[in-house]
């Protein structure tokens, strides 16, 4: 939000204002309302253009106020009131015309926008903020009631947003003072509706147009119940009128509950018509206002069994809304019949009021504290207390104590609001009755495991949801008393883990919020008698809390339990640790998942009284967790966890884990295999200490039965045993021959079974690394190649190769780079070669002929254009390659040395193929590319002295790049990332062309191309195209400045070299457009922007252009016959855009064949389908030809 | 619904205010917030943590945030679900020393964007001790004056005595209740 300016303060006052539009607003305003206020528009049926325009504006800047509508404030009043007034004369002239009969007629939609815009105030402030600046004077009764008459006659006609308003305003104007038969100048001329006419008083038909709206969906639903209930409630008709309603709507509730159906037999709770469940609504809604705006029970005393029989229905409450009604009406009824005397004497007990301790300061004396006086007791409530409660009051309570489990949200959460209001006005001995009856519907259906475990698994989420908001209710109003709260709590801290499984996924996080809800109203009890009970229970509360907050899966669970955890630590302060804690476990902190998982929960972990609570919840809830990213989180998790306190995991925690592995539940399975992985790796020492824990982890492949890892899902389990294996290899375990030999089945099966291998490679190569293969594994995998059933478990294997050694695989994976079968197979075979090169790169690849064949192949992979309807597929095997390269380039400084001499132009090439791809338009490619290309330059030590001449060109060939590069190497870092200490990354394009386009100095004629066509493509598409176009605009600008001082520069290159460059792309291969077009755009490009101005015109632009024209010439000649039938429109258009380019060539008027081509191009019909048009094109093509020899 | 939007509703409708207490360390922020609190004031020790503090005034709910002088606890300025509304610092008047300190620390402060267009009461307390510095005084020293982002007021006091406390309090829940509970 912006800060208030001087500018801001004049308008309001001193207030500093957020309304930031206002001036623009009231501007607009201003105009809109002085248009509307002309009365001789208020005959047009819409309003003029420009008005609905402006209105329109400022609905729209409104709405954006929905989140923040108090920033209004300030202005709400001047916006209304210019609003209304305007408003005001529309609606009298409007009487006046009914009255009067005037012959000017006004039009009922004219001020619909206007309407609207009084509409939006109210949705995004409230009606009932923006109705305290309309009108209310007795002048306005009659006219506003007369137009919203006219208005409802011609229902279709007039907008609901009118209707609204005025609806509203009447529900104001329903206040008046002064006796409405007073005012009653009885209209006379007003359409009859429904059949009451005009002679009837205004009372009655005030009440009767109210009703008209009752069964209307939406807002004017409520506006009517607000002005019928308003109406109603009037001290002058209350005793007639009132009664007389509420029997009419029994009787509708009643008449809609049951409609006359034909058959009556059907008495089975069909779903009732939409009319039906409207009219059921609008009536109890009307009902609910009423209730709340009585004073006394007993105006409703007659009526009251009707509304006990009716509410004793079920007949009626299909629909949400209509239980949430009813739940509503009838705690409005039980609070209309309870006296607020105990809940004021109550609210004086309970909260410190600051004006009282400050007045009562006597100097030094220690005042009295008002909430030291302690609990509410039974002896502290005295005989005023004793109050007669009515029968109907039990029985209102009931209902809600039902709706409390009901299935919808709001039905609930009204229902614990209206038991909350209730019981604040009982009598204590009442009020802890209801306490422990809605504690006790969490007791149901649950039950108590031996070790004292709450078992919910029988409960719906419904109960303990409704259950747990009322308890929160109560909480809030110091309902809990230090006896039911140590009743309740351990309940609560039960909620905060509620979960129930229901097929794939759970239900139950609203439950653990509602939770969170108790205990953040529970810190707010400012009772010290309750600090008593926490005091021996925060420990539970705060490492369930913290556990929530830092394990669940919904980040808003994680941080309501958070903002519960901060209540209780500012305001109770019992909470073991709990400053230091709360930093941990902040809002911010347990937002993200991944970081409350794993960084919070290991930092809160470091106290002790949080450790083993934490490890708990981890160990017996979130492994196990349906959700795998979730388990895979928990898993993450406990590697960190469990070194702190590996004694607890080993003794009372493993053993659960590993008896689980079993489990016939895929995911408890899964969570099992994998937990047990982990700690065997994070606590290798201690567990390997205890030989019959060993034991017991190196049992867990024994113990999963077969069919789980070989019948259909296998593969998940399969995961999380490579994970197990993985994790004892890298721990390094004595497994011995026997578990060798059944770790490696398990790692080929899951090769087979799973789709995505990447982490069960590495898990199988420090598999390798620890144990080796013995000669017929290493047999299986090359195998496996070939045969695997699945293409998708051959590509699994290629991968897999990476952890092998030898000279054979080396070779298997080169030829699989350049000719595999599916790109699959060529990327990971890239990747596998990178990795194994990795590991045995301190011995084996010093052999100069292995480094040459593996980069030859990866040179080859960087050619990889391949592509299919998933798009540019080759770029995965470029990008892995260029990361394998890097890898092995990176390990080795002599490399390039190496190569150069054996193969010299394999390491030209491959410099070449690195500088082309540093102008990927894919950014992670990009990036990678970027790496080996520093890698090469600033990594690759070679010898320029040495006695290779392959070597020595590469030599120089790198150390000219070196001096081209303009980021020199004290910006270069060899970290993992790209990013070069300073803001320069590969992912950003524009940076990165300008980065290499110097490169293009280069003196290699190779290198130089491959970096220009790499250029060249990339220029020719968007969205990357005016990055490379701008930076090789730029470049050539300085290749200019230098064409004239330093010709003799070694590069022997200037911009007419450019050029040539270009033009030789053109003609590498004229068959297919792919390198054609996107130099011709490029070399567009760079005209436009005036890049070769500076190039010798006769060498070569001259040269593109004749080139140009003869293919362009032919392959309009070709069109011009174009032999299908419906391709006359393409014949005609190919000899118009021939004869207009020989025009502008001047080629028409040169000579006589020129004339001749004009007259032929002008004047064959070249729509038409027959000889005459072969017959002039051929013509044609002889005499063109004479000019423009055949491409 | 949620927790979070709960707590958000409440707030509104219980018309609750949340202010800071803040000051250097030993200014007399614990002593003022016991005395606001009808405690016994004959032991203070340095606060270590922050406390949470409920108050009605008039027809407001006012939660006190004493979060002593630890600068770690600065993320909670601004509450997840509740944002700050007024400020209350805290000076020793008697503290001539670290009134430079005291200066910078406090413009330091009122340029966290977190506490854009929270009210600011200043209270120069310890006016029980012989020599502290009068409110005038205080004002020119912590450039008040030069201060447009926020209201202000400045109001020499007593925690000991509690003088001038209720009026600095009305000047601070009003201002705050006059903007943000304008209509409710």
């Amino acid at each position: 939000m912006n800060n208030p300016t001087a500018d801001d303060a004049e308008d309001v006052g001193n207030m500093p204002t957020f309304f930031k539009e206002h001036v623009e607003f009231f501007d607009s305003l201003r105009w809109i309302l002085d248009s509307a206020k002309q009365s001789e528009s208020w005959s047009l049926s819409i309003a003029p253009e420009e008005e609905s325009d402006r209105v329109g504006k400022l609905i729209k800047i409104i709405n954006s106020y929905q989140e923040q509508p108090m920033c209004l404030d300030p202005h709400l009043e001047r916006i209304v009131g210019q609003i209304i007034k305007v408003v005001q004369q529309y609606v009298y002239a409007f009487y006046d015309n009914i009255v009067d009969l005037k012959s000017l007629s006004i039009s009922v939609t004219r001020f619909d926008g206007i309407f609207d815009l009084l509409y939006m105030l109210c949705k995004v402030r409230g009606y009932k903020v923006i109705l305290r600046f309309f009108p209310h004077g007795v002048a306005d009764v009659e006219p506003v009631f007369a137009t919203l008459w006219q208005f409802s006659t011609k229902l279709r006609v007039s907008a609901w947003q009118s209707r609204y308003i005025l609806l509203i305003w009447l529900s104001l104007l329903a206040m008046i003072p002064f006796d409405i038969e007073s005012i009653d100048s009885g209209i006379a001329d007003l359409p009859a509706i429904n059949s009451i006419s005009s002679n009837q008083s205004l009372m009655v038909r005030w009440i009767e147009l109210g009703k008209l709206f009752l069964a209307k969906p939406g807002c004017e639903m409520e506006g009517a119940a607000v002005m019928l209930s308003r109406l109603l409630s009037r001290k002058d008709s209350a005793a007639s009128f009132q009664s007389l309603f509420i029997e009419w709507a029994v009787q509708q509730i009643n008449d809609a509950a049951n409609p006359v159906t034909s058959h009556p037999k059907d008495e089975s709770k069909a779903a009732l018509p939409i009319e039906s469940v409207l009219q059921i609504n609008g009536t109890l809604r009307v009902l609910c206002h009423l209730f709340s705006a009585m004073t006394s029970p007993a105006l409703i005393e007659k009526q009251m069994p009707l509304l006990l029989d009716l509410f004793n229905l079920d007949a009626f409450d299909h629909h949400s809304i209509t239980r949430k009604l009813i739940s509503k009406a009838v705690q409005r009824l039980a609070l209309l019949m309870l006296p607020v005397t105990i809940l004021e004497k109550r609210r004086v007990h309970a909260r410190p009021s600051l004006r009282t301790n400050l007045n009562d300061n006597g100097i030094d004396t220690v005042p009295t504290p008002i909430c030291s006086k302690g609990p509410y007791t039974a002896a502290d409530e005295d005989d005023s207390f004793d109050i007669d409660i009515p029968e109907e009051v039990e029985f209102f309570v009931s209902i809600l104590l039902q709706k409390l489990r009901d299935k919808d949200t709001i039905v609930r959460w009204s229902a614990a609001k209206g038991i909350g209001r209730i019981t604040e006005r009982l009598p204590l001995a009442f009020a802890q009755e209801i306490v422990s009856a809605v504690g006790d519907i969490l007791k149901e259906e649950t039950l108590r495991t031996d070790d004292g475990h709450i078992d919910v698994s029988m409960t719906t989420e419904y109960s303990w949801h409704g259950s747990l908001l009322c308890l929160a209710e109560l909480s809030r109003r110091g309902m809990l008393y230090p006896q039911a709260l140590r009743e309740i709590i351990p309940w609560v801290v039960r909620g905060l883990t509620y979960e129930i499984q229901r097929g794939d996924y759970s239900v139950g996080s609203n439950v653990r919020d509602a939770a969170c809800y108790v205990m953040w109203s529970l810190a707010r009890i400012p009772n010290p008698s309750s600090r008593q009970v926490f005091a021996e229970m925060s420990t539970q509360m705060a490492t369930t809390l913290v556990s929530v907050a830092v394990f669940d899966r919904e980040s808003s669970v994680r941080r309501a339990a958070s903002a519960a955890f901060q209540e209780h630590v500012g305001r109770q302060s019992d909470f073991p640790h709990g400053i230091a804690v709360l930093q941990l476990v902040d809002f911010f902190s347990v937002g993200i998942m991944r970081n409350a998982f794993i960084k919070a929960s290991r930092n809160v972990a470091e106290f002790d009284v949080y450790r083993h609570p934490l490890l708990y919840h981890l160990c017996t809830v979130t492994i196990y967790h349906w959700d795998l990213k979730t388990r895979d989180l928990a898993i993450m998790a406990l590697r960190e966890l469990a070194p702190l306190s590996p004694k607890y995991v080993l003794t009372s925690l493993l053993p659960e884990i590993v008896s689980n592995v079993s489990s016939p539940f895929l995911a408890i399975r899964h969570g099992a295999i994998a937990a047990t992985g982990a700690i065997a790796e994070s606590i290798a020492a201690e567990i390997t200490a205890d030989a019959n824990a060993t034991k017991m982890v190196l049992a867990v492949a024994d113990n999963v039965p077969k069919r789980y890892i070989e019948d259909f899902g296998a593969g998940l389990t399969l995961a999380a045993f490579a994970f197990y294996m993985g994790c004892l290899s890298r721990a390094k375990w004595n497994i011995g021959d026997n578990v060798q030999n059944k770790f490696f089945d398990l790692f080929e099966m899951a090769l087979v079974a799973c789709k995505h291998v990447d982490s069960i490679v590495d898990d199988f190569t420090a598999f390798v690394d620890s144990y080796g293969l013995k000669p017929e594994q290493h047999l299986c995998i090359e195998n496996n190649i070939k045969v695997a059933k699945s293409g998708t478990s051959r590509e699994s294997f290629v991968l897999a190769m990476g952890a092998l050694a030898e000279q054979r695989d080396i070779d298997i994976l080169c030829s699989i780079v350049t000719e595999g079968a599916t790109v699959e197979m060529r990327r990971n075979a890239a990747v596998a070669l990178g990795q194994l090169c990795r590991r045995i790169q301190d011995s084996k690849i010093h052999d100069a002929a292995w480094a040459v064949a593996v980069v030859a192949a990866l040179s080859q992979g960087l050619n990889d254009h391949s592509i299919d309807n998933r798009g540019d597929v080759g770029s995965w095997v470029r990008k892995q390659s260029l990361q394998s390269l890097a890898i092995i380039f990176d390990h080795d400084n002599q490399l390039a040395q190496r190569i150069s001499t054996e193969d010299g132009a394999l390491a030209m090439r491959l410099v070449g193929q690195v500088l082309c791809a540093t102008t990927e338009k894919i950014d992670k490619l990009r990036a990678a590319a970027g790496r080996m290309f520093e890698i090469l330059l600033y990594k690759q030590q070679i010898d320029l002295d040495g006695s290779a001449p392959g070597s020595v060109d590469v030599g120089k060939c790198l150390s000219q790049l070196r001096q081209l590069d303009p980021m020199q190497p004290e910006h270069f870092s060899m970290h993992e990332s790209s990013a070069n200490g300073d803001d320069f990354t590969w992912t950003d394009a524009e940076a990165a062309f300008r980065r290499v386009v110097p490169a293009l100095s280069v003196s290699y004629e190779q290198t130089r191309r491959s970096l220009l066509e790499g250029l060249v493509f990339t220029g020719s598409a968007e969205p990357l195209g005016k990055f490379a176009v701008s930076a090789v605009a730029a470049y050539a600008e300085t290749l200019s400045e230098t064409v004239a001082s330093e010709a003799e520069s070694a590069a022997q290159w200037d911009v007419n070299g450019l050029v040539a460059e270009l033009t030789r792309l053109l003609h590498t291969d004229k068959r297919t457009s792919k390198i054609i077009n996107p130099t011709l755009i490029v070399a567009d490009q760079l005209i436009e922007q005036g890049a070769l101005l500076a190039a010798d015109t006769n060498s070569s632009i001259a040269l593109m252009s004749d080139e140009l024209a003869q293919m362009a010439t032919s392959s309009l000649l070709a069109y011009m016959a174009h032999p299908i039938l419906r391709s006359q429109r393409i014949r005609q258009a190919a000899a118009d855009h021939l004869f207009e380019v020989l025009c502008i060539h001047g080629a028409v008027d040169m000579d006589d064949d020129g004339a001749e081509i004009g007259s032929l191009l002008s004047e064959t019909e070249w729509m038409q389908d027959t000889a005459d048009v072969k017959e002039a094109r051929s013509q044609l093509t002889k005499m063109i030809r004479r000019h423009v020899p055949p491409a | 619904m949620g927790l979070l939007s709960i707590i958000r509703k409440l707030r509104a409708k219980e018309k609750e205010i949340r202010i800071l207490v803040l000051g250097l360390d030993n200014a007399g922020k614990t002593t003022i917030m016991k005395r606001l609190n009808g405690e016994s004031i004959s032991t203070i020790s340095p606060t270590l943590g922050f406390n949470i503090t409920t108050l009605d005034f008039d027809s407001y709910k006012v939660n006190f945030w004493d979060v002593g002088g630890q600068r770690t606890i600065r993320p909670y300025w601004r509450n997840y679900f509740e944002k700050t509304d007024g400020i209350i610092w805290v000076v020793d008047s008697a503290d001539k020393e670290r009134m430079k300190d005291c200066a910078d620390e406090l413009a330091a402060l009122l340029k966290e964007d977190k506490l854009a267009g929270a009210s600011l009461l200043v209270f120069a307390n310890k006016q029980d001790i012989a020599g502290a510095l009068g409110d005038e005084d205080i004002k020119n020293l912590l450039k008040l004056n030069e201060l447009t982002t926020h209201h202000w007021t400045i109001k020499a006091c007593s925690a000991v005595t509690g003088d001038n406390l209720l009026p600095g309090l009305q000047w601070i829940v009003y201002d705050i209740a006059s903007h943000i509970y304008m209509f409710s």
